[in-house]
């Protein structure tokens, strides 16, 4: 799919994720993750995206066990830790337990969600999306994706040079003879490629620096956000703050296009934002406002959920669990874009 | 020779210093830019501070902390911090050997961060910062900065670290390599012989091990939901606020931070020296430029 279907889909996820502190809901979303994920990794010839079940197998357990030792609230008491230790001692709830579990799940579910975005999507779709006015901070970043492996491949050969010699890992100074190598061939790598990108033009043209009206923008903007800010902390009606904040966030952003509309640029291949990426970004999109806004027919009290100070079952609106399937929308796409 | 112009170390405000050594009178556009410059450096620097320090701020109500405080409003804030900034340091025109530089320095750190994924390490143990602290120190502020924000960046894409604290650590390790340019700036101050230059920076590693972990905390310790006398309320005064996160971080933080603070005294002890005689190595060979 295209980054920008990407993004409304992770925009729609995260946004009912955050929004729910059910753990019905919780894990529905968790395992849409896991399948668009896995689904999104196979497209790429990668295994399955399994992580975040084994992070929730540890995160859960743990924030639980977290919670329940440091906050004695609810009426079902497990067991009682006796004396006086600091934070620790006091009745063990089962409500505290399910809320740090809660906690867990949530955490893990936020995670998994980004992790789709990281298994499906190439990290030059990422690199390429930057707007124009990134242009230097992009070919950095692409030149640093593109030597990760050339990297790992130079500290294999050098580890290997070194154990011909006779040299073996025992301690952490054994490692400086393959550091050092390591690190010199890497920054002698950075001047040949910097004498190569000079032979092919880089920089060649006339450099245009950032237009005096793009930082003036830029800087209006940012100085609304930090004003915005304050007064939202401050005054007793924050809303103009967050009026405020809204605007200096537009200004911003109208400052970093104008600096992009002075960078020149060219694409040697489109990747295009079809019929499918539009169809999937809305129904997305439609998908977390039917959930998660006040004015939807559905049952979304039942998003909200705390196990405090009676232990009971999270409501569950079938409805909402229908609809959120919809998010497996990216399955339907058999191929990634570049190959199309 | 343009050499001689890049001994300060600060390599991006020095470049494009070979064009033209002497340096004419500015004009007033020229003057204007650099002023707008500085006040985009200032306003995103005190935008991310309060991002961090809100909760400190004794102004807040349980409504308005609430409402500002979304992870998604300081997400956003912080995000355009980094647009502007990252466009900014842009503007100072970045050449192709401070791009490559970088990028193979950022590629570098990326290979460790992902072997300290993919290897046991205790606590909060990690190579990353060992590079994005010596890069400043050698390279400058500004040099350190991009190096910190890009290698969390570039690194989080490999190890599946994209999330919403991704703006957050890249600012906190943007400010470590940064603060770590304005080091050696104080240490040529106070040491020209640069004598005791290493355990300058061990400390400095040390302070950055627990200084790093406390300012990451706080962009999620507002929502953490826990006991009461370690947990945010808005409406408490500073000191209130203060001493209960300072009882969170020693209940949940202090024992991986000490991890974090260690590794990076024992790295910068065991690597330090090896590392920036061949950093300085290839900065004299990237300065050299004949007019």
């Amino acid at each position: 799919m295209h980054l920008r279907a990407w993004a409304a889909w992770l925009v729609s996820v995260l946004f009912v994720a955050l929004s729910t502190r059910n753990p019905l809901y919780l894990t529905v979303v968790l395992l849409i993750a896991l399948i668009v994920g896995s689904h999104g990794a196979r497209l790429r010839n990668r295994p399955a995206v399994l992580w975040p079940a084994r992070l929730a197998m540890v995160i859960i357990p743990f924030s639980g066990l977290f919670n329940a030792l440091t906050v004695h609230i609810g009426d079902t008491v497990l067991f009682t830790i006796p004396g006086e230790l600091p934070l620790l001692s006091g009745p063990i709830t089962a409500e505290a337990v399910v809320y740090g579990s809660i906690n867990g799940l949530s955490l893990t579910t936020v995670i998994a969600v980004f992790g789709v975005l990281s298994a499906a999507a190439p990290a030059h779709y990422l690199v390429r999306a930057a707007p124009r006015a990134f242009q230097s901070i992009g070919v950095t970043v692409g030149i640093a994706l593109s030597f990760i492996p050339q990297t790992m491949r130079r500290l294999r050969d050098v580890r290997e040079a070194q154990a011909v010699r006779g040299h073996t890992m025992r301690g952490l100074r054994d490692w400086l003879p393959v550091w050092v190598p390591v690190l010199m061939g890497g920054l002698e790598q950075s001047m040949q490629l910097a004498e190569a990108m000079v032979a092919r033009g880089f920089g060649a043209t006339q450099r245009r620096d950032v237009p005096a009206r793009a930082r003036l923008w830029v800087l209006t903007g940012l100085s609304l956000v930090l004003a915005g800010f304050l007064l939202s902390l401050s005054a007793a009606n924050p809303f103009i703050g967050l009026a405020a904040l809204a605007a200096g966030s537009a200004l911003t952003v109208i400052g970093v296009w104008q600096s992009s509309r002075s960078s020149p640029h060219t694409s040697y291949r489109v990747i295009p934002f079809t019929p499918f990426d539009a169809l999937c970004a809305g129904v997305s999109l439609a998908i977390s406002a039917l959930i998660a806004l006040p004015f939807s027919p559905l049952a979304h009290e039942t998003l909200s959920y705390t196990p405090y100070p009676t232990l009971s079952m999270p409501g569950f609106d079938p409805l909402i669990g229908v609809l959120m399937w919809g998010w497996l929308m990216p399955l339907l796409r058999r191929r990634l874009p570049c190959d199309n | 020779m343009a050499a001689r112009e890049f001994a300060s170390g600060n390599l991006l405000a020095e470049s494009g210093a070979g064009i033209n050594v002497s340096r004419p009178v500015q004009s007033i556009a020229a003057q204007l830019k650099l002023a707008l410059s500085a006040g985009i450096y200032l306003v995103t620097t005190l935008i991310g501070v309060l991002i961090f320090l809100y909760p400190f701020l004794t102004g807040a109500t349980p409504q308005t902390s609430q409402l500002v405080s979304s992870p998604i409003v300081l997400g956003i804030a912080i995000s355009l911090c980094l647009a502007a900034l990252a466009v900014e340091s842009q503007g100072q025109a970045l050449s192709a050997k401070i791009v490559a530089l970088l990028g193979v320095l950022i590629a570098l750190n990326s290979v460790l961060r992902m072997a300290e994924t993919a290897l046991p390490t205790p606590g909060g143990f990690t190579p990353v910062f060992l590079l994005i602290i010596l890069s400043g120190y050698v390279f400058g502020a500004r040099f350190g900065f991009l190096m910190g924000a890009l290698s969390l960046l570039v690194s989080a894409l490999f190890t599946a670290g994209v999330g919403p604290w991704l703006p957050h650590q890249m600012f906190t390790a943007g400010w470590m390599g940064m603060s770590a340019g304005w080091l050696n700036r104080l240490w040529s101050q106070l040491s020209p012989t640069r004598r005791g230059e290493l355990a300058a920076l061990i400390a400095f590693g040390v302070v950055w091990g627990f200084l790093y972990g406390a300012i990451m905390n706080l962009w999620f310790w507002p929502f953490q939901a826990g006991s009461p006398d370690q947990s945010y309320q808005a409406g408490l005064s500073a000191g209130d606020t203060l001493q209960r996160y300072a009882v969170f971080y020693v209940a949940t933080s202090l024992a991986w931070d000490v991890f974090a603070a260690a590794g990076n005294a024992v790295l910068l002890g065991v690597f330090g020296a090896a590392t920036l005689k061949a950093l300085r190595r290839f900065r004299n060979r990237f300065l050299f430029e004949i007019d």
